[in-house]
C-alpha cells in the first residue's frame, strides 16, 4: 500500500488503482476529490478507492463526484457500493447511456433469471443498481458528452471536461444496444461487452497550472467522427496539453492516434496504464509497452500481469496447468502522481506499491 | 455397466464398457468404448476417458488396433474403426459377426457381442453400479470471448473453492458437438476435473466441460421489462 499520508490541499494528485482486470482513478484537486470507475480489491471485494481513501483519512463528505466512463465490467466492479459511500457525490455518467434502448437493456437483464443462482453477474447489475439506488434517494445522474463540464473547483480555478463520446458516437451506441436486447425464445445469456469502446468518456483535467488527460477506454478506428479522431478534431476542446496521460484503454492499439501524442499532450509525459488480463494476449502487449514507454518520460502500469495464477498441486495442478488458468484479478496495484497544482516549474512525484511496475 | 474384458487377474485388460444394453439405439448411439487398464496403455487410455465419460463425440472414438497385441482378438471380431455417425451401429456389429442381424433388438445386439466375444476369449463381465465422479474442484464459468476460426474461447471461472475469480483458455474439442452451438458470449458452462472411479476401482482423472442450457427470454418477461424501461427513460431523459 502506499505511504497513508494524504496530499495537502495546493497538491494535485492522481492515483491510479488496478488489479490485472479492472481500473479506478482516484483524484484529488484543490481540496475536493472525485472517483472516476471502480474496481474490487480481489482479497477482500472491497473497491479500491473506498479502501484507498480510508487509508489516507478522506472524509467522505470530500468526494464530490463518483464519474462511471462506461459499463464494461473492468471499470464498474463495486461501483455501486462507492456510489453508496460517497453519499454526497454526484454520480455522471456517459451520455450515451440516456437512450431508451438502453433502458430497455438494462431492465431486460434485471431480470435474468440466474442472478440470485450463479456468482456471475448479468453484466448489467452495478449500473442499474446504481441507477435504483440514484432513483430512489430523488437525485439525478449526469451525463457525459464531449465537451461539457462535469466537475469545477470552488474556486472555478480548475475543471473536469468530458472529450467523448462524440454526438456521431451516441447515435452509434443506441443502434449498438439495440442489438443487445434479447430477441424472444433466445437463451438467457448475460448481457457481453458492446465493442468497439466508444462510448467511453475520455477526460480533461485543468487543476490549477497543469493538465491531465485520463483516456478512459476510448478507442480509435479510423471513424473521423468516433474515438479519438472525434477528439483530436474538435476545435471547441480545451487546448492545454496534459503533462500525465492516463493512457486509453490499457495501452492498446486500437487507442492509438498519433495526434493524442502530439495535440493533446506534452513531450515525454508521465503515462500510467492499468492491464487488461482478460485477452488471450493480454494488454499492453510488450510491443505496445515499449511504444508507451518511449514517449514519456516515465512509464508506469498498476499491475504486472506475470505468473499471476493459484497455484494447484498434485493431478489438479497438471489438469489446470494446461489451460492458462490465471487470475481475473490479481492483487491490486497503485500508481499515485503529485505535484504542486499551482506551480507551473514543480514536476510529478510517482510513488508505486503493490503489483504496479515501472516499465 | 457391462465391460469385455480379456485376460484374467492382474493382466485383466477390459476393453470396453457399455451402458444401455436394453436399447438397441442407444448402444449404437452412446456406448463409449474405453479401456482402464494401467500399464503401457494407460496414458492413452487416460485421455480416452477424460471426454468419454457420457456421450463421447466423434473425437473420442479410437481404432481398437492401437490398444496393441492384447487387444488383437477383440480387434479380429469387431471392426475397429470408429463410425462417423458418432458410435457403433447395428450394422457394425453385424459386419462384425459376418452373419445377418436384421431385428435390431437389444437382444440381439447383446448375444452379438457375447458370440463375437466367446470367439475370441473375450469375456462380457456385468457390474452393478456405473462410475462414480470424485471432484477435485469445479468452476462455473461463462463465456468472455469466442475465436471460432481458432476454435477456441477465453471464459471466466469461478471455483466452488477458490474465492478470486479466473480467465481460462478452452478448445472447442474439449465440449461434446452437442454443445458447440452453445458456445456464445455470454453462455454459461460448468467445469469439473476429478477422478472417474469405474466399478472396479480403477481410477483415471477427468475433465468435463457441459455447457447448461439455460431458460429462454419469454414473451411475458420481456413485456414486464419494456413497461419499466419506459418509466427508466422517461427519468433518464426528463
Amino acid at each position: 500500500m502506499l505511504s497513508k499520508i494524504g496530499p495537502s490541499t495546493d497538491q494535485l494528485e492522481i492515483t491510479l488503482i488496478g488489479p490485472g482486470y479492472g481500473e479506478c482513478v482516484v483524484i484529488h484537486c484543490e481540496g475536493e476529490w472525485i472517483v472516476i470507475d471502480s474496481c474490487r480489491d480481489a482479497r477482500n471485494k472491497r473497491p479500491g478507492a473506498c479502501e484507498y481513501l480510508t487509508s489516507i483519512n478522506v472524509d467522505a463528505s470530500a468526494v464530490k463526484l463518483v464519474a462511471c466512463t462506461h459499463w464494461h465490467d473492468d471499470h464498474i466492479g463495486g461501483l455501486s457500493e462507492v456510489f453508496q459511500t460517497y453519499k454526497n457525490a454526484a454520480f455522471c455518467l456517459s451520455g450515451a447511456l440516456k437512450s431508451a434502448e438502453f433502458a430497455k437493456v438494462a431492465e431486460i437483464f434485471r431480470d435474468w433469471h440466474l442472478k440470485q443462482q450463479l456468482p456471475i453477474s448479468s453484466g448489467m447489475d452495478e449500473l442499474t443498481d446504481i441507477l435504483t439506488s440514484i432513483r430512489e434517494s430523488g437525485r439525478r445522474p449526469s451525463f457525459a458528452i464531449a465537451n461539457r463540464q462535469i466537475w469545477q473547483s470552488p474556486s472555478g480555478a480548475s475543471r473536469l471536461v468530458a472529450l467523448s463520446p462524440s454526438d456521431e458516437t451516441t447515435m452509434q451506441a443506441n443502434a449498438q444496444f439495440a442489438t443487445l436486447v434479447p430477441g424472444l425464445w433466445t437463451d438467457q445469456r448475460r448481457a457481453r461487452d458492446a465493442s468497439p469502446n466508444h462510448i467511453a468518456v475520455a477526460m480533461h483535467l485543468v487543476c490549477g497550472v497543469h493538465t491531465v488527460l485520463l483516456g478512459s477506454d476510448l478507442e480509435e478506428h479510423g471513424n473521423p467522427h468516433t474515438g479519438w479522431s472525434a477528439v483530436v478534431a474538435d476545435s471547441a476542446r480545451p487546448q492545454s496539453k496534459a503533462s500525465l496521460y492516463k493512457v486509453a484503454h490499457h495501452g492498446s492499439e486500437t487507442a492509438e492516434h498519433p495526434r493524442i501524442w502530439a495535440d493533446l499532450l506534452k513531450d515525454k509525459p508521465i503515462t500510467v496504464m492499468s492491464p487488461f488480463s482478460k485477452a488471450l494476449n493480454p494488454l499492453p502487449t510488450a510491443e505496445q509497452r515499449a511504444v508507451i514507454k518511449t514517449r514519456s518520460a516515465r512509464s508506469f502500469v498498476s499491475a504486472d500481469l506475470e505468473a499471476r495464477s493459484i497455484k494447484r498441486r498434485g493431478p489438479l495442478g497438471r489438469i489446470v496447468g494446461q489451460r492458462n488458468l490465471r487470475l481475473a484479478q490479481p492483487n491490486l496495484g497503485w500508481v499515485r502522481a503529485r505535484t504542486l497544482a499551482a506551480d507551473p516549474t514543480a514536476v510529478w512525484e510517482v510513488e508505486y506499491a503493490g503489483d504496479a511496475v515501472e516499465l | 455397466m457391462n465391460e469385455l474384458v480379456t485376460g484374467t487377474g492382474p493382466s485383466l485388460l477390459r476393453i470396453a464398457k457399455f451402458r444401455h444394453f436394453e436399447e438397441a439405439t442407444n448402444l449404437a448411439r452412446r456406448t463409449a468404448l474405453a479401456a482402464t487398464d494401467t500399464g503401457p496403455l494407460a496414458p492413452r487410455l487416460h485421455s480416452f476417458s477424460s471426454s468419454a465419460d457420457e456421450a463421447p463425440g466423434p473425437s473420442t472414438f479410437f481404432s481398437l488396433n492401437e490398444f496393441g497385441p492384447d487387444a488383437s482378438s477383440f480387434s479380429r471380431s469387431v471392426p475397429a474403426t470408429p463410425l462417423s455417425s458418432g458410435g457403433w451401429s447395428e450394422k457394425s456389429f453385424d459386419a462384425a459377426r459376418g452373419d445377418s442381424l436384421q431385428s435390431g433388438t437389444a437382444t440381439d445386439l447383446k448375444n452379438s457381442v457375447v458370440e463375437s466375444a466367446a470367439r475370441t476369449s473375450i469375456r462380457v463381465v456385468h457390474h452393478d453400479s456405473a462410475p462414480t465422479f470424485r471432484p477435485l474442484e469445479q468452476w462455473t464459468g461463462s463465456v468472455e470471448s469466442v475465436d471460432r476460426e481458432a476454435r477456441t474461447f477465453v471464459a471466466r471461472v469461478i471455483s466452488s473453492s477458490q474465492v478470486r475469480d479466473e480467465f481460462a483458455d478452452f478448445t472447442f474439442d474439449e465440449v461434446s458437438d452437442d454443445d458447440h452451438e452453445l458456445i456464445n458470449e455470454g453462455s454459461l458452462f460448468y467445469w469439473s476435473v476429478g477422478y472417474e472411479i469405474a466399478a472396479s476401482k480403477q481410477r483415471s482423472t477427468v475433465s468435463t466441460v457441459r455447457f447448461r442450457r439455460v431458460h429462454v427470454w419469454k414473451r411475458p418477461q420481456i413485456e414486464k421489462a419494456l413497461i419499466r424501461a419506459k418509466s427508466l427513460t422517461a427519468w433518464l431523459l426528463e
